[in-house]
């Protein structure tokens, strides 16, 4: 009998600022270290972006986001405005680049307009997340406090 | 869609003057990408991505942009490909799957078919979906 392996979730935020009260900065922001994600294999990848919208907005889970107070720290869910200034770049266990300057707005698991479908992109590759992070590509724009939502779908 | 498995962002300047139409704009070279497989490529404008990683702004509309990708061998495999059919901001979210084949980014280009959109100093980006040749031998006959 085929036996499915489930795909586990797991929410990570990464804080894109180094002081509370910082405007965002050029440079890398690494993951937070998650030691049930290290050698998973990571089949599906998305960006929950931040600000007011409907719960249809999401695809999985189905929650809303505050706007302040994640992990007790005030700040805000970076919405598709200022996401589109960042990319993510994955290394693997070896710390060979597998993922490099994937812009964060093309993980977004909803795309423009009625009727478009909610799909998350399939991804297949282990990582030890640590060693992982966010590059600001344009570091002009004046946001603060800003915190950056991920959803990652991985197998043990 | 097949599963990502590595990918690179690349991009092509168009320079300090917008190039004329007919114009081809040649990759440069990027060592990751010597000796890979292509699995798909996937083009960006400003709706996805504001700044390129060389810190150039990214076309706002690639509409009047097309690609060609060569191959090891000095094929054209892709020719004259529109980007906009590449930009799954258009395309629901999805991208092309292709069967893969030996990438020589080196020789492969953008071509100006309109300016329209078009400013001096912007880039266009292409992010490109890879195996290695290892990861190919390994699943070319699945």
């Amino acid at each position: 009998m085929y036996k499915q392996n489930p795909v586990k979730i797991r929410r990570v935020v990464l804080q894109a600022f180094n002081e509370p009260e910082e405007t965002v900065i050029n440079g890398r922001f690494y993951f937070p270290d998650i030691p049930e994600l290290n050698n998973t294999t990571i089949v599906g990848l998305e960006f929950v972006k931040g600000g007011f919208t409907f719960l249809s907005d999401y695809y999985l889970p189905r929650t809303n986001l505050t706007e302040t107070n994640i992990n007790g720290n005030p700040g805000v869910n970076a919405d598709l405005t200022d996401a589109k200034n960042f990319t993510v770049t994955f290394l693997n266990e070896n710390n060979n680049y597998i993922l490099e300057n994937f812009p964060v707005v093309a993980l977004w698991n909803r795309k423009d307009g009625a009727n478009k479908p909610k799909l998350i992109l399939p991804f297949n590759f282990k990582t030890i997340l640590r060693s992982c992070f966010v590059t600001v590509q344009n570091y002009t724009v004046p946001v603060r406090n800003m915190f950056l939502n991920f959803n990652f779908y991985y197998l043990d | 869609m097949k599963p990502i498995v590595k990918s690179y962002l690349v991009e092509v300047n168009l320079g300090s003057t917008v190039p004329g139409v007919g114009s081809n704009l040649l990759f440069q070279d990027y060592p990751q990408l010597r000796d890979v497989y292509l699995m798909s490529a996937v083009v960006y404008d400003t709706n996805t991505l504001t700044t390129s990683p060389a810190g150039k702004t990214v076309i706002t509309a690639t509409g009047g942009i097309t690609l060609t990708l060569m191959d090891r061998f000095n094929q054209e495999i892709i020719r004259s490909y529109p980007s906009v059919d590449l930009n799954p901001y258009y395309n629901a979210g999805f991208y092309r799957d292709l069967r893969p084949f030996p990438l020589q980014l080196t020789k492969s280009f953008i071509t100006i078919q309109s300016i329209v959109g078009l400013s001096a100093n912007e880039s266009f980006v292409m992010n490109v979906f890879y195996i290695t040749e290892k990861e190919y031998k390994a699943i070319k006959n699945v």
